[in-house]
């Protein structure tokens, strides 16, 4: 392995225990009589340890505070979004005063009954004049049938 | 972070607040941390790191624990954070060498701000800045949380091998920033 290629591994798998125990042993070796390489290394751990020296901060208080708000008010958002919907629902299911009620289904019942009643009379009293109608025409034609009155063209005049 | 018990994520999922508080109080250093090394200042890190926490509330019922929930928290932070430095701070984004940092550094002032200086997490901080963020976020996951590569992979949702090309450049342009100013030289 060539130089470049170990100085891959060194800023990568060898620094990282990412590498194999025979691949970690060519490369080792490299480094033990590279000056270049070594240096690299060194560069390598100091940086490593400068990263380890760092602690992780807390947060402010006030930033759980808002995270907290943000999720309550969302979640009071949809209840009431949710409330008003069943509030529409329930409103119209629950039980109204029976007296008015009552007078809407009389209404609408009173309303039918004179509605149907008007549209059947009016449909019997057209199929009873149409029928009688047709039944008078059909009969005087019935009765013409023998005596023809009509020869049609002016050739049959003659020849009758 | 600290192991979050699997019952303790089952009862958040069911809207339990007091259980979440719980993974809160487990996860939040790490996702503050990640947040503050990733965008510009405090006030956008707790904004991230705010964010992050309403997301992991509100898909917690989602979670089928086919991966570690800490990946996934890391998987969560990361994209959040790395998506409000390029919405938010697209403008100030930066890719400064070291002078510009030191200017940035000497003119914060919170108190976050004011603990990461005087010492040499400052320092590591203004080297950090000089990295992309997606570089950023790899070192984090590996020299601070101690992430192996298949877990990186997981949290980054990216092949290991871009894993490693990641860290090889970043480790890289850390080496090379550090050795471009001594007094920032890393021990």
């Amino acid at each position: 392995m060539n130089c470049d290629k170990i100085k891959n591994m060194l800023m990568t798998d060898h620094l990282d225990h990412e590498l194999g125990d025979k691949k970690r042993e060519l490369v080792d070796q490299h480094v033990s009589h590279c000056k270049s390489c070594q240096e690299l290394v060194r560069a390598l751990q100091d940086q490593r340890s400068a990263f380890s020296q760092i602690t992780p901060h807390t947060p402010p208080v006030q930033v759980w505070q808002n995270i907290h708000d943000a999720i309550t008010n969302k979640e009071s958002c949809l209840k009431g979004w949710k409330g008003r919907l069943i509030d529409t629902i329930g409103s119209l299911l629950a039980p109204k005063p029976i007296l008015a009620l009552g007078s809407v289904f009389a209404m609408m019942l009173i309303l039918m009954a004179v509605g149907t009643t008007h549209i059947a009379g009016r449909s019997q009293h057209a199929y009873e004049a149409e029928a009688l109608t047709i039944l008078a025409s059909y009969s005087a034609s019935l009765d013409q049938v023998d005596v023809p009155t009509d020869f049609g063209t002016d050739i049959e005049k003659f020849l009758l | 972070m600290v192991d979050i018990a699997r019952e303790t994520i089952e009862r958040a999922a069911r809207n339990d607040m007091a259980a979440f508080k719980e993974i809160y109080q487990a996860a939040s250093p790490f996702v503050y941390s990640l947040a503050l090394r990733i965008v510009p200042n405090s006030a956008d890190a707790q904004e991230v790191t705010q964010d992050v926490f309403i997301k992991i509330y509100h898909h917690l019922s989602s979670f089928r624990f086919s991966s570690a929930f800490k990946t996934w928290i890391y998987r969560i932070t990361v994209n959040t954070a790395i998506n409000y430095h390029r919405k938010y701070a697209k403008e100030k984004q930066r890719r400064v060498n070291n002078e510009h940092v030191l200017d940035l550094a000497s003119s914060s002032s919170s108190s976050d701000e004011k603990a990461l200086q005087g010492d040499h997490e400052a320092q590591l901080n203004m080297l950090l800045g000089s990295l992309t963020l997606e570089h950023r976020a790899c070192i984090v996951l590996r020299e601070i949380e101690g992430l192996n590569y298949q877990q990186m992979a997981s949290a980054l949702s990216i092949p290991v091998n871009t894993v490693r090309s990641r860290l090889k450049r970043a480790r890289q342009a850390l080496l090379q920033a550090a050795r471009k100013e001594s007094p920032y030289e890393l021990r």
